[in-house]
């Protein structure tokens, strides 16, 4: 690996990969496209994020569902539970009963 | 200085840090201590090393050895120097006291070996990282997961036979080509960042043709202190919470910074 500016971490592993996937709200009215995730990042923060950029109540807990319907563990790397491509679902928790 | 917990620099021969400073070639000087290009001094919240020779208009383009440990340049007045900076309050300086214990402080002299082991770029080949259990037992649960204004990045923990870095990413890929006001704009954030920021580093690196810039601690050739790898850890989730954002719309040439413009 090639070190560059400012300043280098010769150690560094490769970049983070990033994982592309497509994200609907639970009413199926929004979508967007989701390229700069990294799928490392756990499910519950990604859930959080994007219904931030959707615009969503902030002040509700979100969770993600794949599109089998079965809700993403929060706490996992969501690389490790939705292929890429996938289509997640946003879907508030407070509706889960 | 009044919270730099019993710090004081403004008689060196009476105060605690004089011991291990002398101890380790240092003389006083005013309320300094120098060792031959070498100045120590406290202040701020924080215990500096810096290097008096080998100032630069701004950073060297790319560095040359590259730092390792908290060594980094940082701009100082209208000139670039290298540092090192631990937080005073991670310190623990009692005369003559080099113990380590990895749930207290770091005894100042250890700080002062650390840093005067890795000025050259290494690590000492005899360090060894803490277990990656002991580490993973301090870091608390979501810690390097950093979400701000719909955006979100994992950070990582780099346990290597010579490296102990924390790092979190503000741009994980970094566009292939930027306009160069954007990319100016960019360098100047990286910039004022890892000046202002103590013990914050910020590396651009490349594989596979892909660029990434991360905001990092680099704690190799550290005493495995929880104290200090706390710290280091707040200030890479306090800078990458407010630099992520400014990053992500330098990055995107699809948003309009009518900023970028002023300067042209």
């Amino acid at each position: 690996m090639r070190t560059m500016e400012p300043d280098t971490l010769t150690v560094a592993p490769p970049r983070p990969p990033s994982l592309r996937f497509r994200a609907t709200d639970v009413t199926g009215t929004m979508e967007m496209d989701v390229e700069d995730v990294q799928d490392s990042v756990p499910a519950g923060a990604v859930a959080r994020t994007l219904a931030q950029r959707m615009e969503l109540p902030t002040n509700v807990p979100w969770a993600l569902r794949d599109d089998r319907g079965a809700f993403l563990v929060d706490d996992r790397q969501i690389g490790g539970q939705i292929e890429p491509g996938a289509t997640v679902t946003l879907t508030p928790k407070t509706h889960l009963g | 200085m009044s919270t730099d917990c019993n710090l004081t620099a403004a008689h060196p021969r009476g105060t605690a840090h004089h011991h291990p400073l002398v101890a380790r070639g240092f003389t006083p000087d005013g309320a300094t201590y120098r060792r031959g290009d070498l100045q120590f001094a406290i202040g701020g919240g924080w215990c500096r090393l810096r290097e008096t020779a080998g100032q630069q208009p701004d950073f060297p383009w790319p560095p040359s050895p590259a730092p390792v440990a908290l060594w980094k340049w940082v701009r100082n007045g209208p000139a670039a120097e290298r540092v090192f900076e631990v937080p005073s309050w991670a310190v623990r300086e009692e005369p003559d006291d080099d113990r380590f214990d990895a749930d207290d402080r770091v005894a100042l002299g250890l700080c002062l070996d650390w840093a005067l082991a890795t000025r050259s770029g290494r690590v000492p080949e005899s360090w060894r990282p803490p277990a990656r259990e002991l580490v993973e037992s301090w870091l608390p649960p979501g810690a390097l997961t950093v979400q701000t204004d719909g955006l979100v990045r994992q950070g990582e923990m780099i346990l290597q036979p010579d490296c102990w870095t924390m790092r979190i990413p503000l741009l994980p890929e970094l566009p292939a080509r930027l306009p160069e006001t954007r990319a100016h704009a960019l360098r100047e954030l990286t910039r004022d960042a890892q000046s202002l920021w103590g013990m914050l580093r910020l590396a651009l690196t490349e594989s596979t043709g892909s660029r990434a810039l991360f905001a990092e601690v680099d704690l190799s050739g550290a005493p495995p202190s929880e104290v200090l790898f706390a710290a280091g850890l707040d200030v890479l989730r306090q800078a990458a919470v407010r630099l992520i954002e400014t990053a992500e719309a330098l990055a995107d040439d699809s948003l309009p910074l009518a900023s970028l413009t002023i300067h042209r």
